[in-house]
């Protein structure tokens, strides 16, 4: 098991320094967090907040100058989104989570030369915004049983299938997934990555209300959807592969922002038993201080990933039980902020979050939208996406305990 | 166990007539669909039966027909001899504050969950007093459950008549035990819909059912459920203001344990509004709140029993 060392290298500290001094710079100087604006507002200060981010070379910062990236090691994209949750500012838009995040790391890592010149610095200025293709009606935690098609035609590949789920799908200017190319290789072997551009012929977004009555997700037609073959990412059948490699850098990230960001919602909930008279109650002050270890708990997990990220530049096993972690405890955080709330949470009043996974974001008044939203869909979403709580178990159980493996059926 | 005036073969004929009329679109208001189904026989005959059949296939449809002002409105009408009464408004509290009596003036401060009658009945400490309703002001309550129109009633009411042989005590027990049988509706529904989602849903070439992570969820919050409907059915036969405060309180959280569990089994659809779970969901929170959510009214239970020193028996226990 690894040891916990909470040092960043002196590097990293400076480069700290200069994130801290861009910060003081350029936000509003009454600042109080993304949580304090309104949802349009927020939605107009994070667009003009990106280009600023843009112009600054703080987006992008690990990849590769020639696309137009800073060449920064890896841990300064841990260290940007560090400080940058610390004072409640977004890093970029909440489609650029897959856009940014995860294809233009995927791009960096697997990416063509021609692909990475068209596609990452476009992606770095916010001029295209990629959503993620990979759950298929049939495919949520068995996702290597993925079955849109992909057949190759002269210089093209012909897609024919479905994706669900896709989060801003709407936004889209573009989609990455994941297609089967070989229908008789073993599973995990007959999956090749792709991009496709919209708008295509062949290609048709319907979005999917949410239970909070947004349209949040989408569904993806495929049917005789063409792209050109150069737009295959990384080796043809190895998309599994490719797919999974970005997670490291992922996990990295939250491992540093979760525990300030459930911080900072922890805060709002012994706020909201101030406010509400209940901050008395000992079943109350028992919740809470099992809320304050459990994220306490959780900074030292982050410490543990971030040491590993920084020693080994990978995060191993240690994934699975943040996720479980930090999913867990949040539905528990949330339920204390409902059970304040009590009556006040079945009307809504005030502001309604921004985004729809993870916690309000910070500077966010104790309204009942708040939290409605946060009880609706943040907080008991969590446990599903991104690899439910029975999947992270049995990660851990076989995995990492080593125990025998659930039996499974022979496909 | 209870015996029942009502038949099987006529429990089964009522259980159909009430899904029908729980879930069809009708400007009638509830109360009065209710009497032409012939319900006052039924609940003469049996009223707890009765009465617990309606609210769990309350649950079970999450209709949003109004069925508790009608059946507190007759409780009291029963309870007074006064069969005027039917007609009124019963009001539940106010979370947040009480209607309060100055002088000859009372301040309303009361929920409703039907649109105002002619006259209103609310709740002055134990007290009930029946006033006319015409110059209250309303406000719906929007949030969590949109379709349950609960709606705000406040204002200064001149001339009240108190309402002799009935107390608050008496309206809320029945009330408590009557949402008590809807969360249960609720929780039985939830888990046997995530069952059978379970039983179709393929995942690794195999209906998810077969995994224990899954069962055994599914298992749990059965067990919950089933316990809440034992001690809600015992709060019917009762009338006992305390079993219906733990029937209140054990449903409450059978029927939100039963929705985490099952919102699991869901993953993704779970989340969507096309999907009928999350008015489930939504309904289960609210009707948590009305007359004390799990949570103080497990607060309440352990007070009285430090106070009392006494654990009351339930039932024949």
């Amino acid at each position: 098991m690894a040891g916990i060392d909470l040092s960043f290298p002196p590097e990293a500290e400076a480069f700290r320094a200069d994130v801290r001094a861009f910060l003081a710079e350029h936000l509003p100087k009454d600042w109080k967090g993304l949580g304090a604006l309104d949802r349009a507002d927020a939605k107009e200060f994070t667009n003009r907040w990106r280009r600023t981010l843009a112009e600054h070379g703080m987006i992008g910062i690990t990849w590769p100058k020639e696309y137009g990236g800073q060449g920064r090691p890896k841990i300064d994209q841990v260290v940007l989104a560090e400080e940058f949750a610390r004072v409640g500012a977004p890093i970029y838009r909440v489609p650029d989570t897959t856009s940014v995040k995860m294809l233009g790391n995927t791009l960096v890592n697997w990416g063509t030369e021609d692909q990475k010149r068209r596609h990452l610095p476009p992606l770095i200025a916010g001029d295209t915004t990629w959503v993620q293709g990979y759950s298929e009606p049939e495919s949520g935690s068995d996702l290597a049983s993925i079955h849109l098609r992909a057949v190759r035609d002269a210089d093209e590949w012909v897609l024919n299938g479905q994706k669900i789920w896709t989060s801003c799908g709407m936004e889209g200017t573009g989609i990455f997934l994941l297609a089967r190319t070989d229908p008789d290789a073993p599973q995990h072997r007959g999956i090749t990555f792709f991009l496709c551009e919209f708008p295509n012929p062949g290609v048709e977004v319907r979005p999917i209300k949410t239970l909070t009555g947004d349209d949040e997700f989408c569904e993806v037609f495929f049917t005789d959807a063409r792209i050109p073959a150069e737009h295959m990412v990384g080796p043809l059948n190895d998309g599994w592969k490719v797919a999974n490699s970005l997670l490291g850098l992922e996990r990295g990230e939250e491992a540093a922002t979760n525990p300030i960001f459930f911080r900072a919602e922890l805060d709002r909930i012994v706020q909201l038993a101030r406010n509400t008279g209940k901050i008395n109650d000992p079943v109350v002050r028992d919740r809470l201080a099992w809320c304050h270890m459990r994220v306490e708990i959780m900074r030292f997990l982050g410490y543990r990933i971030l040491t590993q990220i920084v020693r080994d530049g990978k995060i191993g096993p240690a994934a699975s039980i943040s996720k479980l972690y930090w999913s867990e405890y949040h539905q528990k955080a949330v339920d204390l902020a409902m059970s304040l709330l009590g009556a006040d949470g079945m009307v809504r009043e005030g502001r309604r979050p921004n985004k729809h996974f993870r916690t309000d974001e910070p500077g966010a008044a104790n309204t009942s939208n708040s939290w409605i939203d946060v009880f609706l869909i943040n907080a008991r979403s969590g446990t599903v996406y991104a690899g439910t709580s029975e999947i992270q178990r049995n990660i851990l159980g076989e995995n990492i305990l080593g125990l025998p493996k659930e039996p499974r059926p022979i496909v | 166990m209870s015996t029942t005036a009502l038949t099987d073969d006529v429990l089964d004929m009522l259980r159909h007539s009430l899904r029908h009329v729980l879930t069809e679109t009708s400007n009638v208001p509830f109360g009065d669909r209710l009497a032409e189904l012939g319900w006052d026989e039924v609940v003469a005959d049996d009223a707890s039966t009765a009465l617990r059949t309606l609210f769990e296939i309350k649950g079970e449809t999450v209709s949003s027909a109004d069925a508790l002002t009608p059946t507190l409105a007759r409780h009291l009408a029963k309870l007074t001899g006064d069969p005027a009464l039917v007609g009124a408004t019963v009001a539940l509290p106010s979370p947040n504050g009480t209607s309060t009596c100055e002088g000859e003036t009372l301040m309303i401060d009361a929920i409703v969950l039907s649109p105002l009658a002619a006259t209103l009945v609310v709740a002055v400490g134990d007290r009930l007093a029946l006033v006319f309703t015409e110059g209250l002001s309303t406000t719906p309550m929007r949030g969590t459950d949109e379709t349950l129109g609960l709606t705000r009633v406040s204002g200064r009411a001149s001339g009240c008549a108190w309402i002799d042989g009935a107390t608050w005590t008496q309206l809320e027990t029945h009330a408590r035990w009557l949402l008590a049988c809807e969360l249960v509706g609720i929780g039985r529904h939830v888990v046997a819909a995530a069952v059978e989602y379970a039983k179709v849903r393929v995942q690794y070439g195999k209906p998810i059912g077969v995994f224990q992570a899954l069962q055994h969820r599914l298992a749990s919050a059965h067990v919950a459920v089933v316990g809440a409907g034992h001690v809600a059915a015992e709060a019917g036969v009762s009338g006992d203001a305390w079993v219906a405060l733990v029937a209140k309180c054990v449903a409450g959280r059978a029927a939100e344990d039963a929705c985490t569990q099952a919102q699991q089994c869901y993953g993704a659809i779970g989340f969507t509004w096309e999907h009928e779970f999350h008015r489930y969901l939504r309904r289960t929170y609210v009707l948590d709140q009305l007359l004390g959510n799990w949570r103080t009214l497990e607060h309440e239970i352990g007070i009285r029993l430090q106070e009392s020193g006494v654990v009351p028996r339930i039932g024949t226990l």
